[in-house]
């Protein structure tokens, strides 16, 4: 009977030692939501998988050295709940919170959602939207960095070699005043949750405390594209300007104008346009309405 | 793959295909048939058990990741014959009908309850909602639960 081989490393140094012999029929299991489903629906039933949910050494969220590091061993809900998250990257944790159920929440990892590389993964726009980067380790134990883009290449597929694997997450801390946050709107409109992102956006916004002009803006479309990518308009319409109900109107036209050339002229795609107005419309006022999701002014 | 966990207080060590699901060990290897499969994919929540203290889909966790820890199924909700007083209050406020749901409906509202004994509503409903339910429109569980939540 066809079985897996199951590798449960401890350490990041057994990680390694198992992902030096990591060929086309090795499997990274992260929280699993996803690999499990892959490989049944696939037919795969054998092969060898490297459990690295046994790794508490990447059990870990903290600020350290201007960033916020997230082991890849920390599951959507562990995130969700994160004060740290909360003040400091709100759109993450309010993405997090926004994966799956609560079941799914408590297995999934972060670094996994990055991985799997789903054009409607719901990490990987907050993080894009945060300047993230990701500490990937190889099977000699050498380090490299990577922009989120650099490594969610395209639908379902990430640049990771068959010898790499995510370690770490690092969210830059943002100096000065700002505010994040994300929306999402789902496929299965009939469902609050574990619902499949239809289109979602992140926005972080840097703005001075003293006259309330937005300083920077760094606005990210999901579920429009095979990879998200940054509304460049909606950031020049928010650049230097102060919330107001003008600007809103004039960044969600900016959104709208985005998916438009997004699904290029696609007429199944083009409820995005409108889910896409909704979405705006909540994230400006959540950033500049009366309810503040994060940030330290 | 020989993997040593405990379910429903338990030990148990057993030599089975390590990317087997945790669903089909439950209910194959253990003859634990409470725990149902509904869509397999984690969306419908009826596979739902308890894994060290938290919610999850059994069928979306492989056997090689419960080594060393202790799974809750419904069959570890009664104790000595006595019903679990959750189980009780489903009972008595209607939340089963064609009982389907119930158990993964159990282990979700369970979990919760284990971390939070007194859940709002809002908190129930947050709880359940990878749970599908077909018949009772959900408001008979959230009624069951708000029933166990107020007892001191």
């Amino acid at each position: 009977m066809e079985q897996f081989l199951f590798e449960t490393p401890e350490s990041v140094k057994e990680l390694t030692d198992c992902l030096k012999g990591a060929d086309s029929n090795t499997y990274l299991l992260s929280g699993g939501t996803d690999l499990t489903i892959k490989l049944r629906n696939r037919g795969i039933y054998s092969g060898r998988i490297i459990d690295m949910s046994g790794i508490k050494e990447l059990n870990y969220i903290r600020r350290e050295d201007g960033y916020i590091k997230v082991g890849a061993n920390v599951t959507f809900a562990e995130i969700g709940e994160s004060e740290i998250i909360e003040k400091q990257a709100a759109c993450v944790g309010q993405a997090a919170r926004q994966v799956g159920s609560q079941q799914i929440r408590n297995t999934a990892r972060m670094a996994g959602n990055i991985a799997n590389s789903s054009p409607r993964g719901d990490s990987i726009p907050a993080l894009l939207a945060m300047n993230a980067m990701l500490r990937i380790i190889n099977g000699n134990g050498e380090i490299t960095l990577r922009t989120i883009d650099q490594t969610v290449v395209g639908i379902g597929k990430n640049s990771l070699k068959k010898d790499e694997a995510i370690i770490e997450v690092l969210i830059p801390c943002i100096e000065g005043c700002s505010r994040s946050a994300f929306g999402k709107y789902g496929r299965e409109s009939s469902r609050t949750t574990v619902i499949i992102a239809n289109l979602n956006v992140a926005a972080v916004v840097k703005y001075d405390g003293s006259t309330g002009e937005i300083t920077d803006a760094s606005i990210v479309i999901g579920s429009a594209a095979p990879v998200p990518y940054h509304a460049l308009k909606a950031e020049d319409v928010l650049r230097g300007k102060r919330p107001a109900d003008e600007l809103k109107e004039r960044f969600v036209a900016a959104l709208r104008e985005h998916v438009r050339e997004s699904i290029n002229g696609v007429r199944r795609y083009e409820n995005k346009i409108d889910e896409v107005t909704g979405i705006g419309m909540n994230i400006f006022d959540q950033m500049f309405g009366e309810l503040i999701t994060g940030g330290d002014c | 793959m020989y993997i040593e966990f405990k379910v429903n207080g338990m030990e148990y060590g057993i030599d089975t295909d390590p990317g087997k699901r945790l669903l089909d060990v439950l209910r194959e290897d253990l003859g634990l048939t409470g725990t149902k499969e509904g869509c397999g994919e984690g969306e419908c929540g009826a596979c739902t058990v308890i894994l060290d203290g938290l919610a999850v889909n059994s069928c979306l966790v492989m056997a090689g990741q419960v080594r060393g820890k202790e799974i809750i199924t419904v069959e570890g909700l009664e104790t000595d014959g006595e019903l679990d007083r959750l189980q009780k209050a489903f009972i008595n406020n209607g939340a089963v009908q064609c009982g389907y749901c119930t158990p993964g409906m159990l282990m979700s509202c369970k979990a919760l309850l284990m971390r939070n004994p007194h859940p709002t509503e809002k908190e129930i409903r947050i709880a359940i909602s990878g749970n599908l339910c077909r018949c009772t429109g959900y408001t008979k569980i959230v009624a069951a639960v708000k029933e166990v939540s107020q007892e001191v």
